[in-house]
């Protein structure tokens, strides 16, 4: 994972823990969203698929 | 003194023992009550002459009692004042310090702790295996996909019921495709024969009045180009021909010139010239070079 998409992820947790505090739930829940798709679309970015054409 | 021997003297004889001794009881009695009264005022006034000054005395001892107590108390409010504020200060720098560094600690601790819990969280719920998987499947589905467009097979040619409607849609569209090229090829032949027809035509109208040699000229330039550039260029290449045709006779002039050889001969006589023929001949500057060539000879 890169440092930008470590930091990005970090910067949405911190809001996200401020928004908690806040009693601002909402905002609360956009970003546990946020971060949930970059951490779901950093692991996707980690998997190299396979060529189909390739033998097993 | 006693009364009674007072009275004895005074009266003796006349004064029984019983009413001397009635008088001095009397006497006495009031005697002690004067005094009493007379005790009692003095004392009552002593008591409250003494009850001033001891209040007095008592209210400047407040007074200064009061003074001092005050001092004190400013003395001592200012000692708790100076103090709380030393130890709001220490408070306020403490607090800055908690702030600023044990805070942002403590935040960075929280962020990684909830960043790791998430990686887990998600891990379990989703684990990287079924991701590889996905998108595996993914990627194949898109090949897939691909190739199905490439090679031109889709669900609706996969369908044995609607192929043969498909076919001859296919068919006919070829059909068509074909018979609009057909068309356009004529379309295209016809086009260029108009444009020949068109050009051949223009060129034969502004040539029709030239001689032949400029006629030629003309027709060999502009025989194969089309109308507009025709148009547009017509009247230059004209004065183009023009012009190479007066260089060329220059040239022969010239050339003429340079190879004539002086013949002694008689004078010719002189004729008469009509100013008509000069007229005519100082209107065509072709036939006027061509007379002064002549007359050289």
């Amino acid at each position: 994972m890169s440092d930008t998409t470590q930091s990005t992820e970090k910067h949405k947790i911190a809001n996200f823990i401020k928004s908690v505090n806040e009693k601002n739930y909402a905002r609360a829940n956009k970003y546990l969203q946020k971060t949930i798709h970059q951490k779901l679309a950093t692991k996707i970015s980690q998997s190299n698929p396979q060529s189909i054409f390739q033998k097993q | 003194m006693n009364i009674t021997d007072e009275l004895k003297k005074v009266g003796d004889g006349i004064l029984t023992e019983e009413s001397l001794q009635t008088i001095e009881a009397v006497f006495n009695e009031s005697v002690e009550s004067n005094i009493t009264e007379k005790v009692n005022l003095h004392v009552e006034k002593a008591l409250i002459e003494q009850d001033e000054d001891y209040a007095s005395k008592l209210e400047t001892l407040l007074e200064k009692i009061d003074a001092d107590h005050t001092e004190k108390m400013q003395r001592v409010v200012e000692a708790v004042d100076r103090n709380n504020a030393q130890k709001l200060a220490n408070v306020v720098k403490k607090y800055n310090k908690v702030v600023n560094e044990e805070a942002s600690g403590f935040k960075e601790t929280l962020v990684e702790s909830i960043d790791k819990y998430l990686d887990l969280y998600v891990e379990e719920l989703i684990p990287q295996q079924d991701v590889n998987q996905a998108v595996q499947n993914k990627h194949a589905e898109s090949v897939l996909g691909e190739l199905r467009n490439m090679l031109a097979v889709n669900e609706a040619v996969a369908n044995e019921s609607i192929r043969d409607a498909v076919v001859d849609g296919k068919k006919q569209i070829d059909e068509s495709k074909k018979v609009l090229e057909s068309v356009s090829e004529e379309k295209k032949v016809l086009e260029e024969k108009l444009a020949a027809t068109q050009r051949a035509l223009l060129l034969e109208k502004r040539t029709a009045d030239l001689p032949e040699a400029k006629r030629n000229y003309l027709m060999k330039v502009l025989g194969d180009k089309d109308v507009k550039f025709i148009t547009e260029n017509f009247d230059y290449t004209l004065q183009m021909f023009d012009k190479t045709e007066e260089e060329r006779l220059d040239e022969y002039k010239r050339q003429a010139t340079e190879d004539k050889t002086i013949i002694d001969r008689p004078a010719p006589p002189s004729v008469l010239t009509e100013s008509a023929g000069s007229a005519q001949v100082a209107k065509d500057p072709l036939q006027n070079t061509y007379m002064s060539e002549l007359t050289k000879w």
